[in-house]
């Protein structure tokens, strides 16, 4: 019987793949093992973060805010004297429906009482007008700031690849 | 090439008897050759059978379902959906818990085991843990699996851990969380031990809380339902009463931001609560609301006889119908104008009115504004109004100020926003979610609007409304800079066939701001006994005007209102 070496190389070929093969498979299941792993770590995590979810909204009850708040702070919740002043000067929208025993203009004055009477009024308007530029330098300083200051980080390090 | 002798075809002929002795000998061979290899074919086939076909393939296959979850990780118990509020606050979910079990054929002590289990869980007694480790069935076997203690915290599973008894163990198992407690009870309902919803949203969505659905997403903002409770339970408590009912509504899309029924249960512990706090008044209870009714009763005069509001009705003296006598609260007897009518809430003036509208004409646009059929809300626990039957023409003047009529109060808000947002009929709605069908398989969004009253008439309504907070019974509801409107109802319970003076419902529905209404605000109270503070009063005005006010004062800075 006569060898060849086709024969040898065959055989070693196939013992080669075969170790391919195994080494393969092996690192297919050890690979699959670390994604169970991690699959499982996740899962437990979404666990937690349910739990830790739900505690947190169990934790902010209005009520317990309420009393927290009243306790460590030195706050009330805004009252609606403290914004206005006066309510009944704010003028009424809609008018008395009472049908009028004398006749009323006081329903619709407010406005015309304000814009007659205060000379002042005309005044404040042209002083807001020119008031209105004033800010916006102001902003664009602080902007053109806020540009110098991202410039400066920028060019500190991306500066060798990017910027020429 | 020269091979060693081994490898050398014999080249010798062989003949005679030696020959066929080699010939027989070769054949066994062959025999035997085949036979071999056919036990190997199967010993291979076999291991083919059992790796490839048996083992490998199928794991391809289910490698694939997995590859496929990757996006959504698969979870070992699926969980009934989440409820959220309309800012996404949790309001129910499910969590998944440890409950110990125990294998009493494994504890070899029970005793030490029951010792060490009652110093890690807080509650648990020692002789009835020692009960239940020792256990027997009828034959006198120990029992293989015993349930100690549902739903353990972390913390508690963590200590039973460390005790390292064998024969301990855990099952998991669903819990439904509600981080809001008794704050939502009565919208969000429970849930039974197997997670089937047993009332509130639980048990009329429990199809579309499904494992693995996206969160229900309610119409409810907490916050605003912790000021209403908070409000509402304090009128209860400043006036002795038994209970009562707070809700804001949307005037314009109908959302409910806030409904409040009290007195409240912890859904965590329902065999605890009693079957009278589990009552939702909001829905199941049907009232006759009293004088906030005139508000209807006057929008369909307006409506029907597009009449001055200079016209004046005989309010001089009680009207007798038969045995029945109408009067009022606080008589004026004298003629009285509409507005005054509705602002000093005279009966016989609005029986009056309700009498000039018709019968008919009256029940037709009650039921358009759907106060006389059950209102359509995404809950189980709601009430037929209770119509009277046969409708007589006294029924209509008593309709007209809000008796003979008994409503559930959440369809009197609904009514009542549809006067205030221009006309337009408000379907009162708990979820957020327009594209959930109803139970009749309507789509929200595809509702047509329906007008009831002309806008004109509606506008004369917000004036009225407004009238009565600013001159009538209900200036202690008023907000400074919002124009809050409304209307005060007291109405005297039914006990038996006629009424109860001392027993009575005393209710404010306002709404703001009055120019461009957005907001409906109701308080209801139960049994109100007037204190020193209200002067022995406890009608609407006295009672749930005031509730209502402060409630407007508190959410208008959570509405942002201001900016």
């Amino acid at each position: 019987m006569k060898i060849r070496i086709s024969t040898i190389v065959t055989l070693m070929m196939a013992v080669g793949a075969g170790f391919v093969l195994f080494q393969t498979s092996q690192n297919v299941q050890r690979a699959e093992d670390r994604l169970h792993d991690v699959r499982e770590a996740l899962s437990k995590e979404q666990g937690t973060v349910r739990v830790l979810e739900t505690e947190w909204d169990y934790l902010n009850r209005p009520d317990r805010i309420e009393d927290l708040a009243r306790q460590h702070l030195k706050m009330s919740s805004p009252d609606l004297a403290a914004l206005v002043k006066d309510g009944k000067n704010i003028p009424e929208p809609g008018h008395a429906v009472l049908p009028p025993r004398k006749p009323v203009l006081a329903a619709t004055s407010p406005s015309l009482r304000q814009g007659g009477g205060a000379s002042s009024a005309p005044a404040i308007t042209p002083n807001n007008a020119q008031n209105l530029p004033m800010p916006s330098p102001v902003a664009n300083d602080s902007r053109q700031q806020f540009n110098d200051l991202l410039n400066d980080l920028a060019g500190q390090e991306p500066s060798a690849g990017g910027a020429p | 090439m020269s091979l060693p002798p081994l490898f050398r075809r014999p080249s010798e002929k062989l003949i005679g008897a030696r020959r066929s002795a080699l010939d027989v000998a070769r054949g066994r061979l062959v025999l035997m050759g085949v036979g071999f290899a056919a036990l190997y074919m199967l010993v291979a086939a076999r291991a083919l059978d059992l790796t490839v076909i048996q083992g490998e393939l199928p794991r391809l296959a289910h490698q694939q379902v997995r590859d496929n979850d990757l996006s959504a990780p698969e979870q070992e118990i699926a969980l009934r959906a989440d409820i959220v509020d309309r800012n996404g606050v949790l309001l129910a979910r499910s969590l998944e818990t440890a409950s110990l079990i125990a294998d009493p054929a494994l504890i070899m002590e029970p005793e030490i085991v029951a010792k060490d289990i009652v110093r890690v869980l807080p509650g648990a007694t020692y002789g009835d843990v020692l009960k239940k480790l020792q256990r027997q069935d009828k034959e006198g076997r120990k029992l293989r699996s015993v349930l100690i203690r549902r739903n353990l915290t972390p913390n508690d599973q963590y200590n039973i851990l460390l005790l390292g008894h064998p024969g301990l163990g855990f099952r998991q198992e669903e819990r439904r969380i509600y981080p809001q407690g008794a704050l939502t009870s009565h919208i969000v309902g429970f849930v039974n031990v197997d997670g089937k919803g047993l009332s509130g949203i639980e048990r009329s969505m429990d199809s579309i809380l499904a494992p693995g659905r996206q969160p229900l997403q309610t119409t409810i903002d907490i916050r605003l339902q912790h000021i209403v409770r908070r409000e509402l339970q304090k009128a209860i408590d400043d006036f002795d009463a038994i209970g009562g009912i707070g809700a804001i509504m949307d005037v314009n899309t109908g959302e409910i931001l806030a409904a409040v029924s009290a007195p409240d249960f912890d859904p965590h512990e329902i065999k605890e609560s009693d079957k009278e706090a589990q009552f939702n008044r909001l829905t199941l209870g049907v009232y006759e609301m009293g004088s906030t009714f005139k508000t209807f009763s006057i929008a369909a005069y307006l409506e029907m006889k597009n009449a001055s509001m200079a016209q004046s009705f005989d309010a001089r003296a009680p009207i007798s119908v038969g045995r029945f006598k109408i009067s009022d609260f606080h008589p004026e007897n004298r003629f009285l104008t509409i507005p005054e009518i509705f602002m000093v809430s005279s009966n016989i003036g609005a029986a009056r009115m309700g009498e000039a509208v018709g019968t008919a004409a009256l029940k037709d646009f009650y039921r358009d504004i759907g106060l006389l059929d059950k209102v359509q809300i995404e809950l189980d626990e709601v009430s037929k109004p209770l119509v009277p039957n046969p409708w007589r023409d006294l029924d209509t003047m008593v309709a007209s100020y809000g008796h003979s009529v008994a409503v559930t109060p959440i369809q009197t808000l609904a009514a009542m926003s549809t006067i205030a947002n221009g006309g337009i009929v408000v379907h009162p709605t708990l979820l957020m979610n327009d594209s959930l069908p109803d139970k009749n398989g309507r789509k929200k969004d595809g509702k047509a609007e329906i007008r009831v009253i002309s806008a004109q008439t509606a506008h004369r309504m917000r004036q009225l409304l407004r009238l009565v907070v600013t001159e009538g019974t209900a200036k202690s509801a008023d907000v400074a800079g919002f124009q809050v409107g409304g209307k005060t109802g007291t109405a005297d319970k039914k006990e038996g066939r006629g009424y109860d003076e001392n027993k009575r419902l005393s209710s404010f529905i306002g709404v703001f701001p009055m120019d461009a209404p957005r907001y409906a605000v109701m308080v209801m109270v139960d049994e109100p006994k007037g204190n020193k503070a209200s002067y022995g009063f406890a009608t609407g005005g006295w009672v749930a005007a005031p509730a209502v006010g402060r409630i407007i004062t508190a959410m208008v800075p959570v509405l942002k209102f201001l900016a």
